[in-house]
């Protein structure tokens, strides 16, 4: 199954300003879906759909730096370029601590906004990229038994095996069995691999 | 060179109504003998902030070594973004939040400067509001 391609999200109450950016997006290949109000957006968006979010400040209703929160809450990562007629010093630094991924003034040079989308698109990947690389070190973490997940924490914590052999009360050649399946199972081809996704792991389970 | 409050210059300074932040950590202020230090200073003295001066380049990268709320550096015309600055001082102490102060910024001078690690950019020109608001959220964050 190939992955669906990105879209832009053009969420913009000006029909006109819609159209352009619509047309605009379109004209360098790109997938572009528009919405006038950001509950439409947000009834619509599904977080597993790669892409970003051109969102214009002031809207009727749901404003856009109140859309960009309540995608926060919903632990959406998707990167969110924010554009404006009436930008300002404390509405772009507003916009860029909750996370915004740019702020661009309007009326800015199509290049201008195609190079930020391009450079948004990129981050998503990456992220989602790194999601996926988690997700499979978790699933792998899950096959592993106690025993082997207890060997693997002595081994990636610079133990030798004839140390984790006293410490679990098993021999030294029981650990290199262990330690065998558990590079096995975490398709690990060095320890130095086995360390890192080790501490993946543990970031991600702090993050969670 | 670390100049506490204590000898700051600020001495009108007018206290503010809002309940008095508490953090164990002084505010450090980059003084480059700018215009700009010394009303930072006289400000975060009204709003009672513990906070200490300390020199540009390696005595900012000192003085944060040791614990600090936050960092406020003043960076002219926006055109100076101290990208490097910040990289050094988050190299120092990661996660520490460096406030710039620019002189007539722009959206795009301010994107450029949060992109480069900057926690929040202020107006020269609107000093107080910018370091109230800025301040206060960090150290009531805390």
């Amino acid at each position: 199954m190939t992955a669906p391609s990105p879209t832009v999200f053009i969420v913009d109450d000006d029909e006109a300003v819609r159209s352009s950016l619509r047309m605009l997006i379109r004209s360098v290949g790109l997938q572009a879906r528009a919405f006038g109000l950001a509950h439409e957006f947000l009834d619509a968006y599904a977080p597993d759909l790669p892409g970003c979010i051109v969102l214009d400040v002031r809207m009727p209703g749901m404003s856009g730096m109140e859309m960009q929160q309540e995608l926060n809450r919903r632990g959406a990562t998707i990167p969110v370029v924010f554009i404006t007629g009436h930008g300002d010093v404390p509405m772009a630094v507003e916009a860029m601590q909750h996370g915004a991924f740019d702020f661009l003034q309007k009326p800015f040079r199509d290049q201008d906004l195609l190079d930020r989308v391009q450079r948004a698109l990129e981050r998503d990947a990456q992220t989602r990229a790194a999601f996926t690389a988690r997700a499979t070190i978790r699933e792998r973490i899950q096959s592993l038994t106690p025993r082997e997940l207890e060997v693997m924490r002595l081994v990636t914590m610079g133990k030798a095996n004839k140390v984790i052999g006293a410490e679990l009360g098993v021999s030294q050649r029981t650990v290199e069995i262990h330690r065998a399946h558990v590079m096995e199972k975490m398709q690990a081809n060095s320890l130095a691999a086995l360390v890192r996704m080790a501490l993946d792991a543990a970031q991600d389970t702090e993050n969670s | 060179m670390l100049r506490p409050n204590g000898k700051s210059p600020a001495t009108t300074a007018a206290s503010t109504d809002r309940p008095q932040p508490h953090s164990r950590h002084p505010v450090l202020v980059v003084d480059d003998g700018g215009p700009h230090v010394l009303e930072i200073e006289r400000l975060l003295t009204a709003m009672r902030v513990s906070w200490e001066a300390c020199g540009p380049g390696r005595d900012t990268l000192d003085a944060v070594r040791r614990e600090a709320a936050c960092l406020i550096a003043h960076c002219g015309n926006g055109k100076e973004i101290p990208g490097p600055l910040i990289e050094a001082v988050h190299q120092v102490a990661p996660g520490l939040a460096v406030i710039v102060v620019i002189d007539n910024p722009d959206v795009a001078d301010t994107v450029a400067a949060m992109r480069g690690g900057a926690h929040a950019v202020i107006e020269g020109g609107a000093l107080a509001t910018g370091l109230l608001h800025q301040v206060f959220s960090l150290l009531q964050s805390a």
